[in-house]
């Protein structure tokens, strides 16, 4: 007994302390794909009857609202495309570095972490579609989190709200900056730090301010829900409601970065690659 | 528990802790999720005073090693927690063999408990957890899910008799 304790014991502290452990977890990768994928069974299941089990009205009704939404979107990128016109021009005019586009890759949530302590996902794409541990992942809403450990055809990512996971972020009004940790809550974020005289509201808007050079800059990431001031306290608590789908989401982006995006295209088209036809990419601003 | 004289029924182990990694890893939703049992533990301790002339520790060191290799926790974590909680209750082997139901599932309750906090504890090490009552959640949904579990896996031991 005294030794089986002392061995994990021993395993604990390499495992902590050292990376000589980090290729067993490598190797028996494959062995958990199974019980990942049977455990996104249930949704998987719900997705496909809410796919296949539509009345055709239903269907006829929701084409047409994604091809009104498809009409709209289309309007606001025709100017869009005239103001990174503009914003490039200036910018140039500044002096100021060119703005680069981000290129995304479209993947799908494959696994979820079983720790409740632990807010990490599993993607279906990995070291061969060129992920590698750093990338930031969103959803259609928002910052979602970043990826940290990469497979082959897989890799884990850490969702902004893990008790772990903090990064640096700007108010969309007034330009303050700050940083933003995860609390463990699906539905909540902490801003720390913050002094008592700052100007901050309930409703404003945070986006990613790039400034770890990690994530990114102005991707949505959450939107201040309370505002706590105790007298006693030097900082006041900021709680922020996450503003991507962090526990609902289904189908994920990966960002590349503006350098990675480039060693991707050389001609920054938006084509999808050649030898994979199933990878959607598209670029945005 | 009745104790069993028979050989070391394999199968029944195999599917037994397929299915407890299955549960292990079925998603729940955000109010449940930190109300799973510790099913790999509970199957465990089950064979563990089912089958004492075949199992040990060490086979609960083992599946706990299994569990913390799979799901990419730092190595050791579950191996030591298990081990542990499995060699207290061996140390009352004789006591928690011959009790009834009920009081096998507070016997659970206080198991997972002991487990629960033996596990946190040695996170704590190296993360930051925020800690509080639902630390303990498992070890009541753990006592209410013991007899349906218990059940299972007599009959399954029976069937690949």
């Amino acid at each position: 007994m005294l030794i089986l304790a002392l061995a994990a014991l021993a395993l604990i502290a390499l495992d902590s302390f050292t990376h000589w452990l980090r290729p067993t977890h490598v190797w028996l990768e494959p062995l958990v794909q199974p019980f990942q994928w049977a455990s996104t069974l249930p949704m998987r299941w719900r997705e496909w009857n809410d796919e296949s089990l539509e009345s055709r009205a239903v269907i006829i009704a929701n084409n047409d609202k994604l091809e009104t939404e498809i009409l709209v979107y289309k309007a606001q990128l025709q100017r869009m495309a005239e103001l990174s016109a503009q914003n490039q021009q200036l910018k140039s005019l500044l002096n100021g570095a060119e703005l680069l586009k981000n290129s995304v890759l479209v993947t799908e949530l494959v696994g979820i972490s079983p720790d409740p302590f632990h807010h990490v996902i599993t993607i279906n794409r990995g070291a061969a579609d060129n992920i590698r541990a750093g990338l930031a992942v969103i959803d259609g809403e928002g910052l979602m989190g970043q990826v940290t450990e990469v497979f082959e055809h897989h890799s884990r990512v850490l969702l902004i709200t893990d008790s772990r996971h903090a990064l640096p972020i700007y108010n969309l009004r007034n330009k303050v900056r700050g940083i933003i940790e995860g609390s463990g809550d699906f539905q909540r974020l902490r801003l720390r730090h913050v002094s008592p005289t700052q100007d901050i509201q309930i409703g404003d808007t945070l986006l990613s301010s790039g400034l770890g050079g990690r994530f990114p800059s102005g991707y949505p990431v959450g939107t201040v829900s309370a505002i706590n001031k105790d007298p006693g306290q030097a900082f006041i608590e900021v709680s922020v409601t996450p503003a991507a789908k962090v526990d609902r989401s289904l189908r994920l982006l990966v960002v590349f970065s503006a350098v990675e995006a480039l060693n991707n295209y050389p001609q920054t088209e938006p084509e999808p690659r050649p030898q994979r036809s199933d990878a959607s990419h598209a670029t945005e601003q | 528990m009745p104790r069993s004289n028979s050989p070391l029924p394999l199968t029944a182990i195999g599917l037994s802790l397929l299915g407890a990694l299955f549960l292990y890893s079925l998603p729940l939703h955000n109010s449940l999720v930190f109300w799973r049992p510790p099913f790999v533990l509970l199957i465990s301790i089950y064979w563990l005073l089912v089958l004492p002339q075949h199992l040990g520790i060490t086979f609960v060191w083992l599946l706990g090693l299994l569990l913390d290799l799979l799901y990419g926790n730092v190595i050791g974590q579950n191996a030591l927690a298990m081990s542990v909680t499995a060699y207290l209750l061996k140390t009352q082997e004789y006591r928690v063999r011959h009790l009834n139901l009920p009081f096998q599932c507070l016997a659970a309750l206080f198991i997972v408990i002991i487990y629960q906090t033996l596990w946190v504890s040695t996170r704590l090490i190296s993360e930051d957890i925020a800690l509080g009552w639902r630390v303990f959640y498992p070890a009541l949904s753990s006592a209410l899910i013991w007899p349906l579990l218990a059940g299972t896996l007599y009959r399954l031991h029976h069937l690949f008799h």
